[in-house]
């Protein structure tokens, strides 16, 4: 039996056995069972039965012991062939303990996500999180490191994440800290990284920046500098470089390839009128070697009309090198009551690849709308329809029903 | 050991420079909030605004501190649901593609739009998608010549060896060497393309060829053209490569 299989049984075991678990504990149970239907990009039926759960059990205030679950469930009963449908397919995203063992000293044990600066993972493994020695935190990592493919899990044996982080802690306006990273792939040292991040608030200025390091490359893989301007309450400016080298696992052939770097300059403002309504622009250069680049705007506003209605509109234009597109997205949402809530929205886009032999541009338009209904204050419908038309279909509806419950 | 002890003490006058010392605010209660509201309060006292429209792109500064405020308001469920495909209790903006539910960055048509969002840093689909596997599920499924990438258009295998001659297809690699020694080639449009293009974004080779078996053809140092693929700096890193694998991947070429 597969390991998320046997993670899916416990978190099962705990739903069906909660009473005793009930009474030392506070929980929460939250389901979700949905229907899926439509064509898919190769235009072959779908229709999926989901099943979601996600379970939370804590001594709350009266210790530190607390167990979160998060998994899916599904089966595809249509003749897809893009995806595999030849069996029921789960899927555990989380599943881990979480034990206070004193007030500056946790530790985290099974699946979970772990995030630092040098690079993340999804693991089954344990994190140790001490909380405070002197102005400085730790942060320990390591485990299995769990890779989803489109339909399952192709984790195999030999492949680990290990990463320890240090920081800055409860520093007023300073956020400043460093990690190590790596990953085994199959017991060799696939990625070595070093990470670093940073962001200081002076009054309305904030400095931040974060870089990575790939040890085994020896380049600077990722680079981020930046500065957020606040003037007044209304107005966010922002002007931000950023700096990417590929880099690949050692394990990969392609590491042994040369490559070129990749960096884009942004600016940015939003500024918040005396009406409800936000506005928002931001103009990207994007560089490439060999003097080819790219322009990418996107324009926004977001507007409240009425208390209960909130509309978000969008624009964007990227030309040069990779290809052009120009599209805009427009959605609301309406509170109809307590109890009922709509939303729809709309999105087109015009783009032409550099992959295209003709000058003509194609064109994506999507449609979609839906709806909430409130059954109970555990319980909840929703009902969503959407359509499609682009150069490969004339119209794709697609929809979904869920059946949301929380215990 | 001079720069080691500078870095230290600039990491020292860092917290020493930090005057006050504060207790990271508790946001529970703040959880149901609208976020113009958190923000209006945030800009009034000095700190700084977030979850405005560029969050999605932003929130990984945030995310990376640590302790940071996130589980106040937000599951682990949360980030899995956007980067892992999750759907419990979903945004009605969200479409999804089989199962799995797509974030609003991917609009419309983006089985077609994504060559073009892609080259918006190639990184960013990584920071989901596992590099070696996830694309390769679907693009395996499609006929290469359907996906029409640039240099592929102008693929060598086509090429005539002279005009009415035939096509270098019709030649197996142990012959490259017979009409190209020292692996010269003819200054043609296709070998700088290709080169220019993967070099730009090699993360898309690997979309179709996980395994690179097809670069070898002409890159291994066994067989075919043997042309070097490795970068200028390559005396300085191949070391530190070799040793972390054990030179498992050397011995795919040499």
């Amino acid at each position: 039996m597969k390991f998320q299989y046997i993670l899916l049984t416990i978190a099962l075991l705990f739903y069906f056995y909660s009473d005793g678990l009930c009474q030392a504990f506070d929980y929460r149970f939250d389901s979700s069972t949905q229907f899926f239907w439509g064509d898919d990009w190769l235009g072959d039926s779908q229709g999926i039965i989901s099943q979601y759960l996600k379970v939370n059990l804590s001594q709350g205030n009266n210790g530190g012991l607390s167990i979160s679950g998060y998994g899916r469930i599904w089966d595809n009963f249509g003749n897809t062939t893009l995806r595999d449908t030849d069996e029921v397919r789960g899927r555990l995203y989380y599943l881990f303990l979480d034990y206070h063992l004193t007030e500056e000293l946790s530790l985290k044990l099974g699946r979970q996500f772990i995030n630092f600066s040098a690079g993340s993972s999804l693991m089954d493994g344990l994190t140790l999180d001490i909380r405070k020695i002197g102005p400085v935190g730790i942060t320990f990592a390591g485990g299995r490191d769990v890779k989803f493919s489109m339909d399952s899990e192709h984790s195999r044996l030999g492949n680990y994440f290990a990463g320890l982080d240090i920081h800055l802690v409860n520093i007023k306006s300073l956020q400043l800290g460093g990690s190590y990273v790596r990953k085994y792939d199959e017991w060799d040292l696939a990625r070595e990284e070093f990470g670093m991040n940073f962001r200081y608030l002076y009054k309305y200025v904030s400095p931040y920046a974060e870089v990575k390091y790939d040890a085994l490359s020896k380049a600077v893989d990722e680079a981020t500098v930046g500065l957020d301007i606040f003037p007044s309450s209304n107005l966010i400016l922002k002007t931000e470089f950023y700096h990417a080298y590929p880099t690949f696992d050692s394990t990969s052939i392609y590491s042994v390839f040369a490559v070129d770097r990749y960096r884009e300059y942004l600016f940015r403002a939003e500024y918040s009128l005396e009406l409800p309504v936000t506005i928002y622009a931001s103009y990207v250069r994007q560089t490439y070697e060999d003097n080819e680049n790219a322009d990418y705007y996107i324009a926004g506003a977001r507007f409240y009309p009425l208390k209960s209605l909130k509309i978000d509109t969008s624009l964007d234009y990227r030309n040069g090198y990779g290809g052009n597109i120009w599209g805009f997205e427009i959605d609301g949402d309406l509170n109809l009551n307590d109890k009922i809530s709509l939303a729809a929205g709309a999105q087109y886009d015009s783009y032409k690849r550099p992959d295209f032999s003709y000058e003509d541009y194609d064109y994506a338009q999507r449609y979609w709308i839906g709806g909430r209904w409130l059954i109970s204050k555990k319980s909840s419908l929703i009902v969503r329809i959407e359509d499609n038309i682009n150069e490969n279909f004339n119209h794709r509806p697609l929809g979904r029903i869920a059946l949301n419950m929380s215990f | 050991m001079k720069r080691y002890t500078k870095i230290l003490i600039i990491f020292l006058i860092l917290i020493g420079s930090a005057s006050l010392v504060l207790a990271l605010t508790d946001h529970k209660e703040f959880s149901k909030m609208e976020i113009k509201d958190c923000n209006s309060c945030h800009k009034l006292n000095g700190i700084e605004p977030n979850h405005d429209s560029l969050w999605v792109q932003n929130h990984r500064f945030y995310a990376e501190k640590y302790p940071n405020n996130c589980k106040d308001c937000h599951d682990q469920s949360y980030c899995l649901d956007c980067h892992k495909g999750g759907g419990i209790d979903r945004d009605l903006h969200l479409s999804q593609s089989g199962p799995d539910y797509m974030p609003r960055s991917h609009r419309s048509d983006f089985r077609e739009i994504h060559p073009i969002k892609a080259m918006d840093d190639p990184r960013s689909c990584y920071r989901c998608h596992d590099a070696k596997r996830f694309c390769n599920d679907c693009h395996a499924k499609f006929r290469p010549e359907d996906l029409r990438v640039l240099s592929h258009r102008r693929g060598f295998s086509d090429l005539e060896v002279s005009s009415g001659g035939p096509r270098h297809s019709t030649f197996s690699t142990n012959q490259c060497q017979t009409c190209h020694p020292n692996s010269l080639l003819p200054k043609h449009q296709w070998s700088s393309a290709h080169a220019r293009e993967a070099r730009k974004n090699l993360t898309s080779c690997q979309t179709c060829h996980p395994d690179g078996g097809v670069c070898l053809k002409c890159h291994s140092a066994r067989t075919g053209l043997k042309i070097n693929p490795h970068p200028k700096d390559w005396g300085k890193i191949s070391e530190r490569l070799k040793d972390a694998v054990n030179e498992r991947t050397c011995i795919r070429c040499h």
